[in-house]
């Protein structure tokens, strides 16, 4: 989220090319406001925020998708390709082709894109598969070699560590032993959780016993995510309310038109736009809440 | 035929791109750079796609009056309201050009900043909440594995941070020494475990789908 | 007897919500010790030749910007007062919204020239394909820049860049997640063997560890990692209240936000241990 200045002047209600505006503070205000209040109980401003971010979310990825993945990648390609002037080079990759090999490669794929969202109208068509195949191949090729390569050839040669030079014994003395334990921690427990996911041999005494070495190093890791994950929970939720207090800001009060200065700043802050969408939220949740009960009542 | 070719093109498309990984520059760059190109395309195509199932779903609740049919309506509303205030955007239509003839940003930036960003933040860090919640209600030393989960995991929160209240240097020393090994070593190791299995699987599942083994996608 | 799933989970939620909010208002400002990560993130940018070009990639979106954006800002501040020059792309379609603004509020800072100093080639949808087309020629991939909408062969920049990666001294990917810097390893850091460095969410920071430092040659954990870079990028300078872009008001405000967060750890781990108490007394209770 971008964060907001602490100007002091007041900003436009409305004004495009900025980042924030007076309306824009209020809706943000509200959308932010909205979910939160779903951590009371499901209602209706949740849900109409749930709604909006469906709607706006679809349609934002969409255009991205289209102007980047469709105009970008077909039309633009194409038109760079005919503007090519007669001599010049076009390159596919770092190799120069003919200009018009380029702009039929990416007709056919404009076709099989067509046939792609042919689905929509057609579920059950061979031509939706003819794209879905290449797309499959090209992704499992590109997957299988890059991580391969990566995630199997070079993780297991970084897991090969250079023992430290020791100064006598096998781990050496002072920090050159505890760099050439940790390493021995190391390989140790990532043999061991490999060899938990061995299901070829019955577990005996001896694989058993690996597999609970292996069994204790991945419930760390698991620990360390989890720790990981709440650090990450929770700078989110700070930054959002760092984003919510930087509307109470006297810019976005709504003494801001009048005398911002002379009146107290505290008072400037309480009629602010998350205070006011804060009280007409729960205003609105108690009298829901009021009316439901009341419904029940008279049901029962 | 219906799955001879495309079990083909799948084949072909594949060993096309595994060629050019172990070659460098020429002929096979370009037909890689190419399909890799097709895949961007397919890949924007498919999320289109997705939009129209969106649609199709929605609308269906709409006309059968399901209880929350009206935010259905304002999911449609702000769906198509801001899809033809991008696309409008995109090819410069009703004058929305740049002083310098490009393509302009600005009301989808209003609406991406106002809307948008917001909301998509605000979701994810109700999980703040969430987290909290479940670990106080099922996070539990019932065992070896979940006491070593539990105190790598409170070691972790505790070293990657500052200390809340003043404690002795030689405690927060520990706790930053403990959690730095736990991390650098320990959770290395899983790691790497995690990674090297599940690239195993992937470089399985790879080759049976460039062997044409694998066809469970062209299913029905 | 009551147990403990039988407490409204909302107390919970009020509990962490008051925690959050009082120790915000009161937040401190207080300098972190620095990791080695961190440390070898900045020395691999410190000890990069005035000139080279850097590959830096968005892969983050709102839900993931308040911790990448702040390293986000710092990165480019440290790339462009060092001179060295920037291509910037995106795989994350919510990117190039923060791109466009970070962009045009510091280039100018440094009275950097677009197209000579720096290129913004916006979004390239596909995931792991963009970054594989990305990797084998950036002029293939990108028709257009992102800014200007001019081929990308028409900037002086660009003609300093080949195929695989030629001209590209470095990568960093300030990832959110799939597809991310684990991605990039895979897809350009192992093939063309470019150094890479990354600034990830607290979710995928535990994967970092183990690829560094072979394949990753630095990297920035979380909200801490953040907070670490941004003190090494503003040493000596201060703080700016009326100015919440400037570096200096964003590291103190990192900092601040550390208060809150290690308060919000310490009564997390305390709701744990009252939840296990309550649980082990209730177990041997029925017992």
């Amino acid at each position: 989220m971008i964060p907001l200045a602490l100007q002091q002047a007041a900003p436009e209600f409305f004004d495009l090319s900025s980042n924030m505006d007076g309306v824009g503070a209020w809706m943000v205000c509200f959308f932010t406001l909205a979910v939160y209040s779903f951590l009371y109980r499901d209602n209706a401003f949740y849900k109409t925020a749930e709604h909006v971010f469906v709607g706006a979310g679809t349609a934002f990825f969409a255009l991205q998708y289209y102007e980047e993945g469709i105009k970008g990648a077909i039309w633009e390609h194409i038109e760079r390709a005919v503007n090519t002037a007669p001599g010049e080079i076009f390159e596919l990759g770092g190799y120069a082709v003919d200009p018009t090999v380029a702009i039929v490669l990416r007709c056919i794929a404009a076709v099989l894109g067509l046939m792609l969202l042919s689905r929509l109208f057609l579920p059950n068509s061979w031509m939706a598969r003819w794209p879905l195949a290449i797309m499959v191949g090209v992704y499992a090729a590109l997957k299988m070699t890059g991580e391969t390569q990566s995630k199997l050839v070079l993780q297991v040669k970084g897991a090969m560590k250079p023992w430290a030079t020791t100064d006598g014994g096998l781990l050496g003395s002072g920090e050159v032993f505890y760099q050439n334990l940790s390493y021995v921690i190391l390989l140790v427990g990532l043999i061991c959780a490999l060899l938990h996911f061995v299901f070829t041999f019955q577990r005996g005494k001896t694989l058993g016993g690996i597999s609970r070495v292996g069994v204790v190093t991945l419930m760390i890791t698991f620990g360390s995510m989890f720790g990981f994950t709440v650090l990450g929970r929770y700078a989110l939720l700070i930054e959002r309310l760092d984003n919510l207090a930087g509307f109470t800001a006297p810019a976005y009060s709504l003494l801001a038109s009048a005398d911002s200065a002379g009146a107290s700043s505290r008072v400037s802050q309480l009629i602010s736009p998350p205070w006011i969408v804060a009280g007409i939220l729960v205003l609105g949740l108690l009298i829901t809440r009021a009316s439901g009960e009341s419904d029940s009542a008279s049901a029962s | 035929m219906k799955r001879e070719i495309p079990i083909l093109l799948t084949i072909l498309c594949g060993w096309m791109v595994i060629t050019a990984f172990f070659t460098t520059g020429g002929v096979p760059a370009a037909w890689n750079d190419e399909l890799l190109a097709w895949g961007v395309i397919f890949f924007s195509v498919a999320f289109l796609l997705g939009i129209g199932n969106l649609v199709r779903i929605n609308l269906k609740q709409i006309s059968a009056r399901h209880p929350d049919w009206p935010y259905k309506a304002i999911l449609l509303f702000v769906l198509f309201a801001y899809l033809g205030i991008g696309v409008a955007e995109i090819h410069g239509w009703f004058g929305w050009v740049a002083a310098d003839g490009n393509t302009e940003t600005l009301r989808r930036d209003w609406i991406y900043n106002r809307v948008f960003a917001p909301l998509q933040a605000t979701m994810f860090s109700l999980l703040a909440f969430y987290i909290a919640s479940a670990a106080f209600r099922a996070f539990r030393a019932r065992s070896t594995e979940a006491t070593l989960l539990l105190i790598a995991g409170a070691l972790v929160m505790m070293g990657q941070v500052p200390m809340p209240i003043p404690v002795p240097a030689a405690v927060e020393t520990w706790i930053a020494t403990t959690q730095a090994f736990l991390m650098s070593v320990v959770n290395t190791a899983g790691q790497k475990a995690v990674i090297i299995g599940a690239t195993l699987g992937v470089l399985a599942t790879g080759l049976r789908i460039v062997l044409g083994i694998e066809r469970s996608y062209l299913s029905e | 007897m009551a147990t403990v799933t039988d407490i409204d989970r909302r107390w919970v939620f009020l509990i962490m919500g008051l925690v959050v909010l009082i120790t915000y208002i009161g937040g401190v400002a207080k300098d972190l010790p620095v990791s080695e990560y961190v440390d070898a993130y900045y020395k691999t940018i410190e000890d990069l030749p005035a000139g080279s070009v850097v590959m830096l990639s968005a892969d983050f979106d709102p839900a993931s910007a308040a911790e990448l954006l702040p390293m986000y800002q710092a990165t480019i501040h440290h790339l462009l007062r060092r001179d060295i020059r920037i291509v910037n792309v995106a795989t994350w379609p919510a990117a190039p919204p923060y791109t466009r603004r970070w962009f045009d509020q510091i280039a100018p800072q440094y009275g950097k020239v677009y197209g000579t100093d720096w290129l913004e080639l916006g979004f390239l949808p596909g995931d792991d394909v963009a970054m594989g087309q990305i990797g084998g020629s950036i002029t293939s991939a990108f028709a257009e820049d992102a800014r200007e909408n001019k081929p990308i062969t028409d900037f002086p920049l660009t003609a300093e860049l080949s195929s695989n990666m030629g001209g590209i001294v470095l990568l960093v990917s300030l990832s959110a997640g799939y597809p991310g810097i684990l991605e990039w390893i895979a897809q350009v850091g192992g093939r063309y063997d470019v150094p890479i460095l990354t600034g990830t969410t607290a979710v995928q920071t535990p994967d970092l560890y183990a690829y560094y430092p072979s394949q990753c040659s630095g990297f920035l954990g979380a909200a801490t990692g953040a907070t670490q870079y941004l003190q090494l990028v503003t040493v000596g300078e201060t703080e700016v209240p009326d100015d919440p872009d400037n570096l200096a008001t964003v590291r103190a405000s990192n900092q601040r936000r550390m208060f809150v967060q290690s308060w919000a750890h310490g009564i997390l781990i305390l709701l744990i241990i009252v939840g296990n108490v309550l649980y082990f007394r209730g177990r041997s209770q029925t017992a």
